[in-house]
């Protein structure tokens, strides 16, 4: 975890001096030579790479994530003042995303050959092909321009959430469904579900309280990667809806090259994914007591 | 922790393919109309502008936001209609196309030469260099494509060039992946073996006895990862730092039409429809070609 951390960090120093001379990056076109000079020496730009890299160690150790141009203040406060709208939006996103994908996985593995399995199976197939924001458009044109049923965009009132949710979750649901329904057909083959089935229990409690807790490791695997992945679709979501999170504030930091801002984002998404995947291994030995042993 | 977290569904989707007695294989009509639509696009691409009616950035202030030709108030100079600008619709998705075709091969193309040089490295010499290999894989997982272009962009701005390489960058960890098991599992093969007792050094050994054994699957990879790759281009044109104009893309013109919905809904639906259309096709010779060729693995594609 603390090694995926730092190689997050390192990627993101190496990231910032791609261009060789970072200082391009924040100032705007026709600034006098000497006024680059000096930002270049008050961010430490001009001494040697190695040097620069043990100051951004130490920096982010102080937490000192380095100023937004823009702002005029930590980079840090700014983006983590946008954490808050990403993660209702992440959150929301997730449990709708878990709640319809474990529901048709499991239904469509149960009875895989009757016509509602086939037609769930063809739309997540569909739902796979088609990208987030086309979705949201989709949305957008039906429910708030055709049928004037939601505003477009904006935070606050409780309508505003329905659209940018459905359309995150809409991105992670598709994998939830194939991931689910393999792992519960997979079960479904085993021995004790033919027991369960002989001593007569009924079909949802075969479904539910044995095969579903078996195949449920993997599919919580699959829950962590999409969640912690989710600040990626976050940035698409809230550019469309307007919705003032971590992902829009890193698209509006790029065009006002406020740089530090952009690179404050992309830690705590690293940061966010790191957390979320350690919390899943504990769930992980939580859920199985053989993985204790190991 | 990845390390697990990835290979544990790649597993269990393995032992989920129903093995089926071997028939004549029937190609559904699916297959054969994505083919159609696939093949359709790449020539559409190629010819470009010479079957475009009309010169992509032409602009017509009195033909403005005009519908497709089928629906009332449409033309037949303009099949699919206009977008806000007076530009003729079906030229710029001709065009767009094009860019978005090149985007999505190119990129896989980066990711797969990347991911495969990666995998032969860490699957073959194992040790630190797979654990170094597989921890920088690792970091790539925790930025999401797209974060990790919006990082890419704001340093270096946006080309088409560093759009393909970002796209590339995006995708490869599953291409790694792949080919290091691949290679873990043919390593000590006693083809290998042989190879080595007459002398082969290791250079010859992972280009010509370990290479040809992953180019199937890099070759299905290769092919369920396209539309990820045309989405990922999408994707960032629609945030405006993709494509830039007024050069069209299927995400910028969706962008493009975003504020025209109530007016004229066609300059949004035409490259969305486009999109889906393109990414659906794609996918399903993906999904087709790993029952054919890979019937034993799921190449889970997961970012």
């Amino acid at each position: 975890m603390v090694v995926t951390l730092w190689g997050v960090v390192t990627l993101v120093f190496l990231l910032g001096r791609l261009s060789g001379d970072p200082v391009a990056l924040m100032v705007p076109e026709g600034t006098p030579p000497a006024d680059i000079e000096i930002l270049r020496h008050q961010l430490g730009l001009d001494s040697p790479l190695p040097v620069q890299y043990a100051d951004f160690l130490g920096g982010i150790a102080h937490g000192d994530f380095g100023r937004s141009i823009l702002y005029r203040r930590s980079a840090l406060d700014v983006a983590l003042e946008r954490l808050p709208a990403t993660a209702e939006l992440a959150v929301w996103a997730m449990a709708l995303a878990v709640v319809v994908g474990l529901t048709v996985g499991v239904v469509t593995a149960a009875r895989p050959n009757s016509w509602l399995s086939r037609l769930a199976v063809f739309l997540a197939v569909s739902a796979r092909a088609t990208p987030g924001f086309v979705f949201g458009i989709f949305l957008i044109l039906f429910l708030a321009v055709a049928l004037r049923l939601l505003p477009t965009g904006g935070r606050g009132a409780p309508l505003q959430l329905i659209m940018p949710v459905a359309t995150l979750a809409f991105v992670a649901t598709p994998t939830l469904i194939r991931i689910t329904r393999a792992q519960m057909l997979e079960t479904l083959r085993q021995e004790y579900v033919r027991t369960a089935r002989a001593k007569g229990l009924g079909t949802s409690a075969i479904l539910w309280r044995h095969a579903f807790k078996n195949a449920s490791l993997p599919i919580v695997t699959i829950i962590g990667i999409q969640f912690g992945a989710m600040l990626g679709g976050a940035a698409i979501v809230e550019t469309l809806f307007a919705w003032p999170g971590m992902g829009l504030l890193a698209i509006s930091s790029i065009n006002q090259r406020d740089y530090p801002v952009v690179q404050c984002v992309l830690l705590l998404a690293g940061t966010w994914f790191v957390l979320v995947n350690t919390a899943v291994d504990m769930a992980y030995v939580m859920l199985d007591p053989r993985s204790r042993r190991a | 922790m990845t390390e697990s977290a990835i290979a544990a569904p790649r597993t269990a989707g393995a032992s989920a393919v129903v093995v089926r007695p071997r028939r004549r294989r029937h190609v559904e009509w699916t297959v054969w109309m994505a083919f159609v639509v696939v093949l359709a696009a790449l020539a559409t691409a190629i010819l470009g502008d010479a079957i475009a009616p009309y010169p992509y950035s032409s602009v017509s202030l009195t033909q403005r936001l005009l519908p497709p030709m089928i629906l009332a108030g449409g033309s037949g100079a303009h099949v699919l209609g206009t977008d806000a600008l007076g530009r003729d619709l079906l030229s710029r998705l001709i065009v767009g196309l094009r860019v978005s075709l090149l985007a999505g091969f190119g990129g896989v193309l980066v990711a797969a030469a990347l991911g495969t040089t990666v995998g032969l490295l860490s699957g073959y010499f194992r040790g630190w260099v797979e654990n170094v290999l597989m921890m920088v894989a690792d970091v790539k997982l925790a930025l999401p494509g797209i974060l990790l272009a919006i990082g890419v962009i704001a340093v270096l701005g946006s080309s088409s060039g560093v759009l393909v390489v970002v796209i590339g960058l995006g995708i490869w960890v599953g291409f790694a992946r792949v080919v290091r098991s691949v290679v873990i599992r043919v390593r000590n093969e006693e083809f290998v073996m042989a190879a080595r007792s007459i002398g082969a050094g290791d250079r010859d050994i992972i280009v010509r006895h370990l290479l040809p054994n992953c180019v199937t699957p890099i070759i299905v990879l290769a092919t369920l990862e396209v539309p990820t790759a045309i989405t990922l281009e999408a994707s960032l044109s629609f945030l405006g730092i993709g494509i830039q104009p007024p050069t069209p893309s299927l995400g910028n013109m969706i962008a493009d039409g975003r504020g025209y919905l109530d007016l004229n809904p066609w300059q949004t639906l035409v490259p969305a429809l486009g999109l889906i259309i393109l990414t659906l096709s794609v996918s399903r010779i993906g999904d087709w070609l790993t029952t054919i060729l890979d019937p034993a693995s799921e190449t889970g594609t997961i970012h």
